[in-house]
């Protein structure tokens, strides 16, 4: 069987990535301040209360069942006090991403932020458990390795319809059905559109090449985005009824070095606050 | 493995649908059995 569209021309691809709508200014900021904590929690909010739509799922998240500490938050520098500043900037960064991008009929995204969203809260679970100090870069890398497949949603949506029916048709992962299709996979579109935005090169590397991570004896940020995806997946906190767990390199999983008590605590933790932060991000 | 005991908790046949990629490749996935152990011992 052979795929209706042709490939996409690199010339096409790069000018349709330029016309993308841009990242709201305050989200842009807060990713490239990823890993310098020179802004002040203060400063923090006042960039967010800019926003209203941002600001107002900042306080929905604060005032969550699973976050609320029993009062009502009424400001966003009172949220940075209950959820603390780095679950902010994440759940800032999913609002302003999820707002930017056109909805098409044929896109599940709700299905995309769901896994996107699981595999953020899984990154950073993963990171804590492996004792590392960078929990908000592995929660933005899981939140946006998938980012290219919304681009190419957003930019191609017809083409990428196909790519859909293709996916299910053959029943093969989307990075398969995406370079059958379109010639390209949303891990390479991604890279593109992280160093377009400026991201840290941290970031880049873990979006262009979360299904294929250096296999390295050290775990890397690109490497738990990796295993991050696939647990995500593996708990199929996407409700998609086509998931699939992707392949996990082992030596990227072997470098986790996690035993079974520590996976069934990514697990518990990624699982323990999903609903309630798809709750304030997505409706 | 037995079934969960609670409405919410994945049945057996989903996880095996989860990671059919691998199991039609004659693969088992690193993730398969430890995720079969997490869903039976799943607080209920």
């Amino acid at each position: 069987m052979t795929p209706a569209c042709r490939p996409i021309a690199r010339d096409e691809l790069l000018a349709a990535l330029r016309d993308l709508p841009p990242l709201p200014s305050v989200v842009l900021e807060l990713i490239t301040s990823l890993g310098h904590e020179e802004l002040s929690a203060s400063q923090f909010a006042s960039k967010i209360s800019r926003d209203q739509a941002l600001a107002a799922k900042t306080l929905r998240l604060a005032n969550s069942s699973f976050y609320g500490r029993g009062r009502q938050v009424r400001s966003v520098a009172e949220a940075i006090t209950v959820l603390g500043l780095r679950t902010v900037r994440g759940v800032v960064t999913a609002a302003g991403i999820a707002g930017s991008f056109r909805c098409h009929p044929a896109f599940d995204h709700d299905t995309f932020w769901r896994h996107s969203i699981g595999s953020a809260l899984c990154a950073q679970a993963l990171a804590g458990e492996l004792g590392r100090d960078d929990g908000d870069l592995a929660f933005t890398a899981g939140l946006l390795h998938d980012i290219g497949r919304l681009a190419l949603a957003s930019a191609f949506a017809p083409a990428y319809a196909e790519v859909e029916q293709w996916r299910r048709d053959q029943d093969c992962p989307g990075d398969v059905a995406e370079r059958a299709v379109l010639g390209i996979d949303h891990a390479e579109v991604g890279g593109l559109m992280a160093r377009q935005w400026n991201f840290a090169p941290v970031i880049v590397d873990a979006i262009r090449r979360h299904h294929a991570p250096p296999a390295v004896s050290e775990v890397t940020l690109t490497g738990i985005a990796h295993v991050a995806d696939a647990i995500a997946h593996a708990l199929g906190l996407a409700g998609d009824v086509d998931e699939a767990v992707p392949a996990l390199l082992p030596p990227v999983w072997a470098a986790c070095r996690l035993d079974d008590a520590g996976c069934m605590r990514v697990f518990a933790c990624t699982e323990a606050q999903f609903e309630t932060v798809c709750e304030a991000l997505l409706h | 493995m037995t079934a969960p005991a609670t409405p919410d908790a994945p049945p057996p046949v989903a996880l095996t649908h989860l990671f059919r990629h691998s199991l039609r490749d004659g693969r088992v996935h690193p993730l398969l059995h430890i995720m079969q152990r997490y869903r039976q011992e799943a607080p209920k």
